[in-house]
C-alpha cells in the first residue's frame, strides 16, 4: 500500500495515497472539478486546462495531471480560478458552432454544458475564418472538425483504449486537428468503427450517425437508465447508451416465433434474458445430386439434393459438428441446439456483418435484447459481462467446442474438466496479430469466433497460407516443432480465440498420444501445403497476367481458343459430373490464345473462405476449395470471389417444417457451388470430356512460364498435386 | 476502352447458369433432324414395303434371264415356314430348270446359288468361277473311290492334264494313237498341186472337213463343236470313184459287200444280155492278173457262166484293191472292218471350231506332215494355252469347255408358271 | 479438332489399315475367279469392320451424352471418330466391291458419300474457324447466351446514356405502339445540361438504341467504318466530359457487331452438323436394315 499523504482541498482535510492527482483526490472526496480533456478511463494529458486549480504556486495547476503533495492547499473554486476557466471556455466557445450537433440531439455537449454552468456569455472573440470542414465518409460516425476542441480524448480512446491506432494529430497552429491514419477520410481509413472515439468525444465533433445504429423497430425501446439497470449493462457508459438509444431493444417472443433466419444478412446480436430458444439449420444438410429421370427417351436433367449418408462424397470431412454463430456448435446429424438465459448469439453477424448462420426460434416465451454492434462492443468490454460470458462458455460450450475439432475428439471428460478453468478466452480486433512468425511458441489456439489469417512474411509481401475459420485451430506447429512460430496469425475480423497454454497442450499430447499423432499428421500436411503455396517472388512485368489475377491462381482451366469449337462439352461434362449443376462457365477473359474459363482457380489467397458463417467452405489438403453440405446458401463466398467462380444455384426442395405442424413446405434453397477439380477422378471432367484437346487444367506459372521466359518456382512444380497426372498439363506442343 | 471494363466476374455473371439445359433452336433442329431424317428413310422403305415390294433390298440387278421377274422377289425368295431366312433354295431353281447333277459319285452337291451368283448385273448365270470347280477338283474325291479324271486340277493353266486323246493310256513312252481302221494320208492329200479330176476344186481342209455355217448351227451348241463328219459320198467319191469293170462305165455303191455283190451281179447280167458277143472273149482284166492266179481258167459257155466268172474276177479285184485302198478287208468273204472313226476327241469338254475359225486349221492341226491314220491330229493343250491363259486374255475358265450339269440325265421340267405369272 | 502433329500415330495407323485392306481386297479379287461379293467371307469381313467403324463413329454422339463416364478421353474418341470414320468409307467400298448395288444400298452409298463429305468439310471448318473466331471476335461469349447478353448490353447502354445525360425514360405509348407496329417510342426527360448532351441523347435514341435493341446487319452501325465516323463526330460535338460515355457506347456497338459475327461464324462452325448427324443416323438405321435383309435374302 502506497504511503498516504494529507492535503487540504477547498478547506477540507483529505488523505490520499501518494501519486494521486488533485483531480482524483477532489473527486474521491466529492468535490467536483470541471474538465473537458480528461476522462477517467484514459491517461490524463492536461491539454484543455479547464481543470485548473490554485495550489498556491505561481501559476494555476491542471488538476488532472498534478499529483498531490503532502500539506498542499488546493482551492478549486476561488474567483481567480473561475475567471481563468471562464476565459478558457469562452475562447473554446468562440470557435464552437453552438449549439453543436450533439447539443441539438441530446443536449449533452460537454463544452456547451460547461459554458452554461460557468455562465460564459456569448464569446467576445470573432470566429475563425477558415472552416475546418466535416467528414461524412464513415457510415457510422459523423466527423465535424468545427466542433473539435482538440482535447485528444478520441485519440486516446482509439489508440490507448482500443489500440486501434487509427486516430492521431495532424497540423500545427490553426490547422491542427485530429486525423484518421494519414489524414484519410474516415470511411477510407483503417477505422473499424468501434465507436470508442465517439463515446470519448465531449462535443459534437464525433457523433453517432445512426446508420449502423438505426432505430431497431418494434420491441421495447429502452432508455439509457433502464439499460443501466440491467445487470448486463452494469458499468457501461451511460453516454454511450444514450447516444445509441434505439440501438438496443428488448423483444418478447412467443414460443415458435422465428427470431432470425439462416442466410439472412443482419447486424444485430441477441442476448437472451429469459426463456429459451432453439437454434437449428433448416437448409437441408445436403449437396446437389442429379436425379436420373429417364422418362421417355428424352431424359431431363433434374438436380436434387442428397445428403452425406445417401451419397457420400469422398472429399468431405466427417465432421460431426457444424460451427455456428452462437456459443454452441450444432451436431451434424441433427443440427439443432437450445440456448437459455444468459446466452448471446449473433455475435459474428453483428460484429462482422456475416450472414446469419442458423435459424433461431423461440422455444418458450422469451425475452431477448437485440443490439447493434456498438452496444455489443461495449457490452463485451464490460468486465462483468465478459466474465459471465466466459463462465457460460467454460461451462457449456468448451467441451462441445473442443470435441467439435476432429483431432481433439478423443479428449476425455476429465481432461476437459481440467482445462475448463485453465483456458483463456481472448478477443482480438480486426488486424490484430495473435502470433507472430519467429516468436517463441507458447500456446495453442482454437478459434471461437471470426477468422484468423495465417500468413508468411516474404520479401515481396505477406503470403496468405490459410484462413482459419470458427472451429479451426492454430499454433500447434510451433509447439510440436521447434518451438518457434512458423507463420503469423492475425485476426481478420473480430476474433475470439480460446488459448490453451503450452504447458496444458503438452500435457494433453502426453496424455493422448492419438491426438498427438493426428496433430502431427495435420501439422505435417499443413507444412507441406505451405511449401506448395509458396509463390515465386519474381515480379513479372506482365500487366494482363497480373491484372487478371492469374499469378494468384494455382490451377487454371484454360481453353485453347484456336482448338475450341465452342461445343460446350466441358460445361455439359461439368454439369453431369456435378449432378446437373455446372460449376464452370465458358466465359471470361482471354489470356494469350486461351480463354480463362470461369471455374475455381484455387487461389493462393482464397478470399472466398473469408466470412463463411458456418465454415462450410474450406480448402482440402490438396488444392481444391470444397463447399460442405451444411452450406446455408448465404452467398457470401460467391460475392467474395473476385472472379465470379462460385455460383449460387437455386433448388426447389421440400423441407419438413419441423415445428409446429411438421408439414412439408416447398421452398427454394440456394447452395454455393464451385469447382472441386473432380478430385475423385483422375482428371477434371471438363478436361476429360473435351473432344478437341482444347481444355486444360494448368498451373499458370508453369504453363505460361515457358511463354514468357519465367522459371516456374521449384516448390510449386514439386508439390502441385496435379502435375503427376499424365496428359493434364501438357503444354501446347 | 473508356468506361467499360471487362472483368471475369462481370462476364461470368452475365450468363444464365442453366442455359445449357434449355433447348436452343440449333440443338432442337439437330435433334429434330436426327429423328426426322432416319424416320424419312424408314418411311421410304415402309412405303415401298407397303406396296408389297422388296425391291430395295436387292443387292444388284438380276441376271438377264431373270429380269423377267422384275421386282417380284418372292418368285424365288420364298420364306420357309418359321424361318427367318428367305434364301433361294435349289427347289426354287429346279422348279424351272431341271439341271442334273454332275456325277453320281460326287462327294457333295453345292447349292445352285453358290455357283450361279445372282444379282450381279445382266450376266449369264452359267458363267461360274473356277473356284466352284476347285472345290472338288483341287483334290478330287469320289464316293466310289474311282476317278475318271485327274485328281488335282487347279485351272486350265494349273494342273490341267493333257487332253485325253493325246494322253497315252498306259505306256508313257508310247505315242497317242488314232485307232481308226482306215487308211488315210493327210500329207498326200494336202500336197500342193495335187492332181484332181477335172471339174473338182483343188483340195483344202474344208473340202473334206466341212464347217457348218452359223445359220445352220444356231442354238445347236453340239454342232458348233466339231466339223461335219467326213463321209465317202460327200468328201471322197468325187475323186475316188468305185469302178469295178472296164467294160462297164459304172461304179458300185459305197456300201456293205453283200449289197456291192448284188449290184455287181446285176450289172454284169445286164451287160451280157446286151452284149452276148462278149462271151468267150478273153478277159482283159484277167490278163492283168498275175499268173499265179489261184483258180484255173475255165471255159465260158453261156451268159450265166460268164457272169459267174466275170463276177469272181471283178470282185476279187474290187475287194483286194479298190476297197482295200482305204478299208481293211477281212480275209474270208469280203467283210469291211469297221472304220471306227471318232467323232469327238474330248470326252469331258467341248470345243467350238466355229469360235476359232479365224485361225488357220494347220496352225493347230499338224495335218500336212501326217502320213498315217494313227497320227492324232488334235492339238496339244499347250497349243490352246498359247492364247488361253490369263495374261493373253482369252478366257480360260473351266466353264468355257466343261459343263457341270450332266445333261444326259436331264429330265424335262414341269412348267411352274403360266405366262400371266411371269409377266405380271 | 485441330489436325496437328499429335494425330500422326492415328494417321499412320489409318494409312496402314487402309493399305492392308486395299491389299487384301486386291489379293482377294485377283485370286478367286468368282465375282466380288459382299456376302463372301472376306466381303463380310470388310462389311463388318466397316460397319463397326461407322458404329464407333456414331457412338461419339452417345459418348458426348455421358461426358463423365470414364470410358476413354473424349479427345481419343474424337480422334477415333475422325480417322475411323474416314477409314470406314474405303472399307465399305471394298465391301461393296465398288458397286452401288440395289436401290437400298445405292441410297446408303450416296448418304455415306454425303456424310463423309460433310464430315470432312466440318473437320476443315473446325480446323480453321476457331482461329478466325479467336482473331475476329475478341468479345465472344457463349453462343446460346448471345440474346441474353444483348439484352444486358441494352440495359447497360441505357444506363450509360441516362447517367451521362441525366435520365432517359422509355415510354411506351400503347397507341403509338400500335401505329408504328411495335416500335417503342422513346422520350428523354429534361435536364439542366440538356443542351450539351442533346447530340448524344438524340444519336442514342435515333440511331444506336434500335441497333442495340435489334442488331441488324442492314443497320448503318453494323458497319464498323460508319460507326467509327459517327462516334468521331459525336466526340467533336460533345464536351470532353461525355467522352467516356461515348467510348463506352462505341465499345458496346463493337461488342454487338462482334456478337453478330460470332453468330455467323458459329453457324458455320456447327451448321454442317445438321447435315452430318441426321444423315449419319439415317445411314446407321439403313445399315441395320441392310444387314437384316442381306442376311434374309
Amino acid at each position: 500500500m502506497a504511503e498516504l499523504i494529507k492535503l487540504t482541498i477547498d478547506g477540507r482535510e483529505v488523505e490520499v495515497p501518494r501519486g494521486t492527482t488533485i483531480f482524483d483526490a477532489a473527486r474521491l472526496n466529492g468535490i467536483p472539478i470541471p474538465t473537458l480533456c480528461h476522462q477517467q478511463n484514459q491517461t490524463p494529458v492536461g491539454v484543455c486546462r479547464v481543470c485548473v486549480v490554485d495550489v498556491g504556486a505561481r501559476v494555476y495547476a491542471a488538476s488532472c495531471i498534478r499529483e498531490c503533495d503532502a500539506g498542499m492547499t488546493v482551492k478549486t473554486d476561488v474567483p481567480g480560478v473561475q475567471k481563468a476557466r471562464a476565459a478558457l471556455v469562452e475562447m473554446l466557445m468562440a470557435d464552437h458552432p453552438a449549439p453543436c450537433i450533439r447539443q441539438q440531439n441530446s443536449g449533452d455537449c460537454e463544452l456547451e454544458t460547461l459554458a452554461a454552468e460557468l455562465s460564459v456569455p456569448a464569446p467576445r472573440y470573432p470566429r475563425r475564418l477558415s472552416p475546418r470542414g466535416r467528414d461524412d465518409s464513415s457510415l457510422s460516425i459523423a466527423v465535424d472538425h468545427e466542433s473539435c476542441i482538440l482535447c485528444d480524448r478520441c485519440i486516446r480512446g482509439c489508440d490507448d483504449v482500443k489500440k486501434n491506432l487509427v486516430l492521431g494529430r495532424t497540423g500545427k497552429g490553426v490547422t491542427a486537428g485530429v486525423a484518421f491514419d494519414l489524414n484519410d477520410p474516415m470511411g477510407a481509413s483503417t477505422c473499424v468503427s468501434c465507436g470508442e472515439c465517439m463515446v470519448s468525444c465531449p462535443t459534437g465533433a464525433l457523433t453517432n450517425k445512426r446508420v449502423v445504429g438505426t432505430e431497431l423497430g418494434g420491441g421495447d425501446a429502452l432508455q439509457a437508465e433502464e439499460l443501466l439497470d440491467l445487470p448486463v449493462f452494469d458499468g457501461v457508459s451511460g453516454t454511450f447508451l444514450e447516444l445509441n438509444q434505439g440501438a438496443v431493444v428488448k423483444r418478447h417472443f412467443k414460443a415458435g416465433d422465428i427470431i432470425c433466419k439462416e442466410g439472412e444478412f443482419g447486424s444485430t446480436a441477441f442476448y437472451i434474458m429469459d426463456g429459451s430458444v432453439d437454434v437449428f439449420i433448416s437448409a437441408p444438410i445436403k449437396h446437389v445430386q442429379q436425379e436420373s429421370t429417364s422418362s421417355g427417351w428424352l431424359s431431363t436433367i433434374r438436380s436434387m439434393l442428397s445428403d452425406r449418408d445417401q451419397h457420400p462424397r469422398s472429399e468431405e470431412t466427417t465432421k460431426r459438428w457444424i460451427p455456428i454463430d452462437a456459443p454452441v456448435d450444432l451436431p451434424y446429424d441433427n443440427p439443432r441446439a437450445r440456448l437459455g438465459p444468459g446466452d448471446l448469439f449473433g455475435e459474428m453477424t453483428c460484429m462482422s456483418f456475416h450472414p446469419r448462420s442458423a435459424t433461431v426460434r423461440a422455444a418458450t416465451d422469451c425475452t431477448a435484447l437485440e443490439m447493434l454492434r456498438n452496444v455489443l462492443d461495449i457490452l463485451q468490454k464490460n468486465k462483468t459481462f465478459r466474465a459471465k460470458l466466459d463462465d457460460t462458455y467454460r461451462k457449456r460450450a468448451l467441451e462441445n467446442h473442443l470435441k467439435s475439432v476432429p483431432v481433439l475428439a478423443g479428449l476425455s471428460g476429465e481432461f476437459i474438466d481440467y482445462l475448463r478453468n485453465r483456458v483463456e478466452l481472448i478477443r482480438y480486433a480486426p488486424g490484430q496479430v495473435i502470433v507472430r512468425q519467429g516468436d517463441p511458441a507458447d500456446s495453442f489456439y482454437l478459434v471461437r469466433l471470426g477468422f484468423v489469417k495465417v500468413s508468411e512474411a516474404h520479401p515481396g509481401g505477406d503470403l496468405v497460407l490459410a484462413y482459419v475459420p470458427r472451429g479451426g485451430y492454430f499454433g500447434e506447429i510451433g509447439l510440436l516443432g521447434g518451438g518457434v512460430r512458423v507463420a503469423t496469425c492475425s485476426a481478420l475480423d473480430h476474433v475470439e480465440a480460446v488459448r490453451i497454454s503450452g504447458e496444458d497442450f503438452r500435457k494433453m499430447i502426453e496424455a493422448f498420444p492419438d491426438i498427438r499423432a493426428e496433430l502431427a499428421r495435420v501439422a505435417e500436411e499443413r507444412l507441406a501445403q505451405n511449401r506448395a503455396r509458396q509463390k515465386t517472388t519474381d515480379s513479372v512485368e506482365l500487366n494482363d497476367f497480373l491484372a487478371q489475377g492469374l499469378m494468384e491462381a494455382q490451377s487454371l482451366l484454360v481453353l485453347d481458343l484456336e482448338k475450341c469449337t465452342r461445343c460446350d462439352q466441358c460445361v455439359k461434362a461439368c454439369a453431369d459430373a456435378h449432378d446437373g449443376v455446372t460449376r464452370l462457365v465458358r466465359e471470361g477473359l482471354r489470356f494469350d490464345k486461351y480463354l480463362v474459363a470461369t471455374s475455381c482457380r484455387q487461389c493462393r489467397d482464397p478470399l472466398c473462405m473469408v466470412g463463411c458463417p458456418v465454415g462450410s467452405i474450406r480448402r482440402r489438403n490438396s488444392l481444391e476449395v470444397i463447399i460442405e453440405d451444411w452450406c446455408i446458401g448465404c452467398g457470401l463466398c460467391a460475392s467474395n470471389c473476385p472472379y465470379g467462380n462460385i455460383s449460387m444455384h437455386s433448388f426447389a426442395v421440400e423441407t419438413a417444417d419441423p415445428e409446429p405442424s411438421n408439414r412439408k413446405v416447398a421452398s427454394t434453397r440456394k447452395k454455393a457451388t464451385g469447382c472441386d477439380l473432380c478430385t475423385d477422378q483422375a482428371e477434371p471432367s471438363c478436361v476429360y470430356a473435351c473432344p478437341h484437346d482444347a481444355a486444360h487444367r494448368v498451373e499458370p506459372l508453369t504453363f505460361f512460364g515457358a511463354k514468357f521466359g519465367l522459371t516456374p518456382p521449384r516448390s510449386v512444380v514439386d508439390a502441385t498435386v496435379r502435375e503427376e497426372r499424365p496428359g493434364v498439363d501438357q503444354t501446347s506442343k | 476502352m473508356g468506361g467499360r471494363t471487362r472483368t471475369a466476374k462481370a462476364l461470368a455473371q452475365r450468363i444464365d447458369l442453366n442455359y445449357f439445359k434449355r433447348p436452343h433452336p440449333f440443338r432442337r433442329w439437330k435433334l429434330g433432324l436426327s429423328i426426322a431424317v432416319p424416320a424419312a428413310a424408314l418411311l421410304w422403305l415402309a412405303g415401298i414395303a407397303a406396296g408389297g415390294s422388296r425391291a430395295p433390298y436387292s443387292s444388284g440387278p438380276a441376271s438377264s434371264a431373270h429380269q423377267v421377274f422384275g421386282d417380284k422377289c418372292e418368285r424365288c425368295h420364298v420364306t420357309q415356314a418359321r424361318a427367318f431366312r428367305a434364301h433361294v433354295t435349289d427347289n426354287m431353281c429346279v422348279s424351272c430348270h431341271d439341271a442334273p447333277q454332275h456325277k453320281s459319285n460326287q462327294t457333295f452337291t453345292p447349292a445352285c446359288a453358290s455357283c450361279h451368283l445372282e444379282h450381279r448385273g445382266a450376266i449369264r448365270l452359267a458363267t461360274t468361277s473356277n473356284r466352284e470347280c476347285e472345290q472338288c477338283h483341287l483334290d478330287l474325291k469320289t464316293t466310289t473311290g474311282r476317278r475318271t479324271v485327274a485328281q488335282v486340277v487347279g485351272s486350265f493353266e494349273d494342273g490341267h492334264p493333257e487332253f485325253a486323246a493325246l494322253r497315252p493310256a498306259a505306256d508313257a513312252s508310247a505315242k497317242a494313237v488314232d485307232r481308226a481302221v482306215l487308211k488315210f494320208n493327210h500329207e498326200i492329200h494336202m500336197k500342193p498341186g495335187l492332181r484332181v479330176p477335172a471339174g473338182t476344186a483343188p483340195l483344202e481342209c474344208s473340202t473334206c472337213h466341212e464347217q457348218m455355217l452359223p445359220a445352220a448351227t444356231l442354238g445347236r451348241t453340239r454342232a458348233r463343236e466339231m466339223p461335219v463328219p467326213v463321209t465317202y459320198a460327200k468328201n471322197c467319191a468325187s475323186c475316188h470313184r468305185l469302178y469295178f469293170d472296164p467294160l462297164i462305165d459304172a461304179v458300185v455303191p459305197h456300201d456293205a459287200p453283200e449289197k456291192v455283190h448284188a449290184v455287181v451281179v446285176r450289172m454284169l447280167r445286164e451287160f451280157i444280155t446286151a452284149n452276148p458277143g462278149q462271151i468267150g472273149k478273153p478277159d482283159p482284166v484277167r490278163g492283168r492278173i498275175p499268173v499265179n492266179f489261184p483258180e484255173p481258167m475255165q471255159r465260158v459257155r453261156n451268159a450265166a457262166e460268164w457272169v459267174d466268172a466275170r463276177t469272181a474276177t471283178v470282185e476279187r479285184l474290187l475287194w483286194s484293191k479298190t476297197c482295200a485302198e482305204c478299208h481293211t478287208i477281212s480275209a474270208a468273204f469280203p467283210r469291211v472292218v469297221s472304220t471306227n472313226m471318232r467323232s469327238g476327241w474330248m470326252p469331258h469338254a467341248r470345243f467350238d471350231h466355229q469360235a476359232h475359225q479365224m485361225a488357220s486349221c494347220v496352225s493347230c492341226h499338224a495335218a500336212q506332215t501326217s502320213r498315217d491314220t494313227a497320227d492324232v491330229l488334235m492339238p496339244s493343250i499347250a497349243t490352246c494355252q498359247q492364247c488361253h491363259k490369263p495374261t493373253r486374255g482369252a478366257e480360260s475358265r473351266c466353264f468355257e469347255c466343261h459343263e457341270y450339269h450332266d445333261w444326259k440325265t436331264a429330265k424335262p421340267a414341269k412348267p411352274g408358271f403360266d405366262l400371266q405369272q411371269l409377266t405380271n | 479438332m485441330r489436325i496437328d502433329r499429335t494425330h500422326q500415330s492415328w494417321a499412320v495407323a489409318s494409312g496402314v489399315a487402309l493399305a492392308l485392306a486395299a491389299a487384301g481386297y486386291v489379293a482377294a479379287t485377283a485370286s478367286s475367279g468368282r465375282p466380288w461379293s459382299g456376302g463372301s467371307a472376306i466381303g463380310l469381313a470388310y462389311g463388318i469392320s466397316g460397319f463397326a467403324m461407322m458404329v464407333f463413329a456414331a457412338l461419339l454422339a452417345g459418348r458426348k451424352k455421358v461426358p463423365v463416364w470414364r470410358i476413354g478421353r473424349a479427345q481419343t474418341w474424337m480422334r477415333g471418330h475422325l480417322w475411323l470414320g474416314l477409314l470406314s468409307f474405303p472399307i465399305i467400298l471394298f465391301h461393296a466391291g465398288f458397286a452401288f448395288g440395289g436401290s437400298l444400298t445405292r441410297v446408303m452409298m450416296w448418304i455415306f458419300v454425303v456424310v463423309i463429305l460433310s464430315g470432312i468439310a466440318g473437320a476443315a471448318l473446325q480446323h480453321f474457324l476457331p482461329r478466325l473466331m479467336f482473331a475476329r471476335v475478341p468479345m465472344e461469349t457463349i453462343y446460346e447466351q448471345i440474346p441474353h447478353v444483348r439484352a444486358q448490353l441494352l440495359i447497360e447502354a441505357d444506363g450509360i446514356v441516362s447517367d451521362a445525360c441525366g435520365g432517359m425514360a422509355v415510354i411506351t405509348d400503347p397507341a403509338a405502339e400500335r401505329a408504328t407496329g411495335g416500335a417503342s417510342k422513346l422520350q428523354s426527360s429534361v435536364r439542366v445540361d440538356a443542351e450539351e448532351s442533346a447530340p448524344l441523347r438524340e444519336f442514342y435514341l435515333a440511331e444506336m438504341r434500335p441497333f442495340v435493341a435489334e442488331p441488324d446487319s442492314a443497320h448503318p452501325l453494323a458497319d464498323r467504318q460508319h460507326g467509327d465516323q459517327v462516334f468521331a463526330r459525336l466526340r467533336t460535338l460533345l464536351p470532353s466530359g461525355f467522352h467516356t460515355a461515348v467510348s463506352a457506347l462505341e465499345n458496346i456497338c463493337e461488342e454487338e457487331r462482334q456478337l453478330s459475327r460470332q453468330q455467323k461464324m458459329h453457324a458455320w462452325l456447327h451448321g454442317w452438323l445438321l447435315t452430318h448427324i441426321p444423315l449419319s443416323f439415317a445411314l446407321l438405321v439403313l445399315a441395320i436394315i441392310h444387314i437384316v435383309t442381306a442376311l434374309r435374302y
